[in-house]
């Protein structure tokens, strides 16, 4: 937990305790700008602009809330802005609707990922803001309606879809078969 | 009733079923096998949020936009406004320790303190001494240290005078005894306020003070005696 005189020193601009804050939270909150990202080099750009804008809001910090979590909603917000700027999430409802439709649900074909981090990054920018602050970092659909510019009911539909896709990507690591039944195809209705 | 699509399988994981729903995964072992997929999936994301990683700058690009951004300062900072407050209070300590032994021999020699006192005065005042750098400070503050140590090996080797007023032996003693009780209270309240100045000063001009005493009663001691410790 950030320690109040080096939150006051930091925005006096001591750039030690600068240094100190960004030490200890950003292996936090640069792994949920890479989760939101997807691109390496796209994420490392954002970042800096997410810390540039942490520390440029610090004075309105108030100690209401743990400093993590006050930093984590700089960056998340951030973060969308910037991808909204290059136009990614504005076309989140079309690629989502693509990126479903391509799915392979029976697997064979699908390229499993080895981690869910990797997974994440095969889903559309929409799919994947929607399902990253949704199951990794916890908010509830009518927040990140209002983070993106969507209905809620849209939050909901891009979730279960995310999640159908990366359920395949990621079989290897949420399957235990119970069942034996190899006829049941997943997509049947 | 066919089998449940994926997407509601993965719905079904926060939202309650239909009772047609519910009476299917009931009787069916794959959608059923399917819905448990789904809710690993989801335990699996949630440990994602306390993952971390490396960051994804280093500090040093980072910090030379925050510095063209004006967001780190390059006034001094409150670390370093301490810093040479600290680094003033030690020449100021260096200069009232020069001072302090100078007064301590001169009235050890029995020598009229008056003018000297107002000589003394303004080299003990930090009269807003202007360096250039912390180790600029430093060498002055080392000089000052050899200057009082060469004053107060002087003046301990000129004082013959002190048997006319009376002193001896057993008079450094009681005086060292009595300053080292000052040395030891005043350090003791050094830690708890470092940069009071008045405590500094009596402190300083203590240790001076113990210091010249010291060599003045190794100096009043029989010839053939040596101070081994005290």
């Amino acid at each position: 937990m950030a320690d109040q005189l080096t939150i006051r020193r930091a925005i006096h601009g001591d750039e030690a305790a600068l240094r100190a804050l960004w030490v200890q939270y950003a292996p936090r909150i640069d792994a949920v700008v890479r989760r939101l990202v997807g691109d390496p080099d796209q994420a490392a750009d954002i970042a800096q602009e997410v810390w540039i804008q942490i520390f440029r809001a610090l004075p309105t910090y108030r100690g209401d809330s743990q400093f993590a979590t006050w930093a984590h909603r700089i960056a998340v917000n951030r973060t969308l802005n910037a991808l909204r700027s290059l136009r990614r999430i504005g076309k989140a409802e079309v690629e989502i609707e693509e990126d479903t439709a391509s799915v392979d649900h029976d697997g064979e074909r699908a390229l499993l990922a080895q981690t869910i981090d990797e997974a994440v990054q095969q889903l559309s920018p929409g799919a994947r803001a929607v399902f990253v602050l949704h199951d990794v970092e916890g908010y509830t659909h009518e927040e990140i309606a209002a983070e993106l510019g969507i209905t809620a009911g849209g939050s909901k539909s891009q979730l279960f879809k995310a999640r159908a896709k990366l359920r395949t990507l990621l079989k290897h690591l949420v399957d235990v078969p119970i069942s034996q039944d190899s006829s049941h195809v997943a997509h049947l209705s | 009733m066919s089998h449940i699509s994926p997407e509601r399988l993965a719905a079904l994981v926060d939202e309650t079923a239909s009772p047609d729903e519910a009476s299917h995964l009931a009787a069916c072992a794959p959608c059923a096998d399917e819905l448990a997929a789904h809710r690993r999936l989801v335990r699996l994301a949630l440990t994602e949020s306390t993952r971390e990683t490396l960051p994804l700058n280093d500090w040093a690009s980072l910090g030379a936009m925050l510095k063209a951004e004006g967001i780190i300062s390059t006034a001094p900072t409150v670390a370093t406004r301490l810093s040479r407050t600290q680094w003033a209070m030690r020449i100021a300590a260096g200069l009232v320790l020069v001072a302090g032994s100078v007064l301590a021999g001169r009235w050890s020699a029995g020598v009229n303190l008056a003018p000297r006192q107002q000589a003394a005065a303004p080299s003990a005042t930090p009269a807003a001494p202007a360096f250039a750098s912390p180790q600029d400070a430093m060498q002055v503050m080392t000089s000052a240290q050899q200057q009082y140590s060469d004053a107060a090996t002087y003046l301990a080797a000129q004082d013959t005078t002190s048997h006319f007023i009376g002193l001896n032996v057993n008079t450094y003693r009681a005086r060292l005894s009595a300053l080292d009780n000052i040395v030891a209270s005043t350090r003791a309240a050094l830690y708890e306020a470092p940069q009071d100045p008045v405590l500094n000063q009596y402190y300083l001009s203590a240790v001076a003070a113990r210091e010249a005493t010291l060599r003045q009663y190794q100096a009043a001691l029989p010839a053939k005696q040596a101070l081994e410790r005290y």
